[in-house]
């Protein structure tokens, strides 16, 4: 009976812990979509920065994950199938932007490919000059992006058992042939699901899109650093664009919800 | 008759295998304890894992010599390899895996994967995908896809240790049958009594990584030369050297 009753008491506290997060986590989601209404929404669009932010965030972050599946596939498939101790110490080195302040990686950005960076003056030598231009945001996205396509890309080539891809080429397949017509389809899942997050990282990018590529309207000025530079002076424009930026959220989360497998083995 | 031969060293984290094995169309049965290198010997012999020395040959082809700088990559080595659980490829239906190794316009591969398959009797299954394939269904499809491309030999890693006891004799005596009307060298890994004496061929015991005693069944079973080849094939204690 008292057993029963502490037990029942842990479980209320439970609930109760829980469910506070739980508040607090879709409060402001909730927030952002019922202090404003529709009507103002429209008017936010209006805004003259909103089309030109809009349009820039999608080029932009369609740009950097064009750049991340080509780049970043074939490490993901060298991480995912190498046993060497250097592949390792790589996967490491790879989820470093998930933990560097977004500004902090900015800055790096800047050191590194600003006009006084590391290789910038040898850039600006060929002609190149990425600090405070469009190039600058898509390298900024890449850069924070990129953990959430490897590490989901490795996972997922790390996941096709070893045997599929010998007895492919013991029935005459290339390598490559193995990779296109074994590997990547059954890696096919993970490689979505980290494309989908990494767009999803870098359509959110603002600190090192701020530090590296600026607030230029037009050229840098993505759907965040317009929400940021709305709020200034018309906060329904910034809750327009909000609004736009969770719709997409969700539906990559709805995209990505956990399914139950189609290939059973 | 055909003869593959492999006279390899491979050395992997804590394998060290060393061995020389030769198989013509009576087929070779490879033994051994857990550990003991059987899978790495067949896919050195594949091409999977690269010896560090030996040479490995079928008829006057050498796919593998290391003095001699050959290394024939798998796909050009014409051997089947059939993994322990049959490593059906999960997304493609049962005739999409045989027509995997065939070439040739679409309609003539599958064509010939369907009439495989119900050579093989399984084509009342070539639609399906491999999960909703019972064992014996599985390792037909599996051999189906092994012999498509005409392979010039045939490895095979424990074939039947996936299968069901009620499934095992029948599928057994089916896969002992079909490899004997192949008339390709065959190297079966088997880890059962009853397996190793259906397959009815020259039979080589490996532990540690070394090829401990080859021979006829019949010579094994009356002078076993260690504890596990007597264990292994019943009774009689091993001859003390």
């Amino acid at each position: 009976m008292r057993h029963s009753l502490r037990r029942g008491a842990w479980r209320a506290a439970g609930y109760a812990l829980g469910g506070s997060l739980l508040a607090f986590l879709v409060l402001p989601v909730v927030a952002l979509f019922v202090t404003g209404n529709p009507a103002d929404w429209l008017t936010g669009l209006r805004n003259p920065i909103t089309v030109p932010a809009l349009v820039l965030s999608l080029v932009t972050t369609a740009l950097s994950l064009g750049v991340l599946v080509a780049f970043g596939t074939p490490l993901a498939w060298w991480l995912g199938r190498s046993e060497a101790r250097v592949a390792r110490l790589v996967e490491t080195v790879v989820q470093l932007p998930i933990v560097v302040p977004p500004a902090v990686a900015g800055l790096a950005l800047l050191l590194a490919f600003g006009r006084r960076g590391l290789i910038g003056p040898l850039l600006e030598d060929v002609g190149i000059d990425i600090a405070f231009s469009t190039t600058a945001v898509v390298l900024a996205q890449v850069f924070v992006a990129a953990p959430f396509y490897i590490q989901a890309a490795t996972a997922a080539f790390a996941g096709v058992d070893e045997n599929l891809l010998v007895v492919a080429r013991t029935l005459g397949a290339r390598p490559a042939t193995v990779l296109f017509r074994v590997a990547l389809p059954l890696a096919r899942r993970g490689l979505i699901a980290g494309a989908a997050l990494a767009w999803a990282r870098a359509l959110g990018e603002f600190g090192a899109t701020l530090m590296f590529a600026g607030n230029l309207s037009g050229r840098t000025q993505t759907l965040p650093l317009a929400v940021y530079t709305a709020l200034e002076s018309d906060v329904r424009a910034a809750q327009a664009l909000a609004v736009i930026l969770v719709v997409i959220a969700l539906g990559i989360i709805i995209v990505l919800r956990p399914r139950r497998g189609r290939h059973r083995r | 008759m055909t003869r593959l031969a492999a006279n390899i060293a491979v050395r992997i984290g804590t394998l060290d295998l060393e061995i020389a094995l030769e198989v013509d169309e009576r087929g070779l049965v490879l033994v051994g304890p857990n550990g003991a290198g059987k899978t790495t010997a067949l896919l050195a012999i594949v091409g999977a894992r690269r010896p560090t020395r030996g040479r490995i040959a079928i008829a006057d082809d050498v796919l593998f010599d290391r003095a001699g700088g050959i290394d024939r990559a798998t796909e050009d080595r014409g051997l089947a390899y059939l993994p322990q659980d049959y490593a059906l490829f999960p997304h493609l239906t049962a005739i999409g895996n045989v027509a995997f190794g065939l070439r040739g316009p679409r309609a003539e591969r599958t064509e010939r994967a369907r009439s495989l398959l119900d050579r093989l009797g399984v084509g009342s299954v070539a639609d399906r995908h491999p999960g909703g394939l019972s064992g014996g269904e599985r390792q037909r499809v599996a051999l189906a896809r092994a012999l498509a491309p005409s392979p010039r030999a045939l490895l095979l890693d424990e074939p039947l240790a996936a299968l069901d006891v009620e499934s095992r004799d029948s599928v057994r005596a089916f896969l002992i049958a079909e490899l004997r009307a192949q008339h390709r060298p065959f190297i079966v890994i088997a880890h059962d009594r009853e397996d190793v004496r259906a397959f009815a061929a020259p039979v080589a015991v490996l532990e540690h990584g070394r090829v401990v005693q080859r021979g006829e069944l019949a010579s094994l079973e009356a002078h076993p030369a260690t504890s596990f080849t007597a264990r292994l094939l019943g009774g009689r204690s091993p001859d003390p050297d």
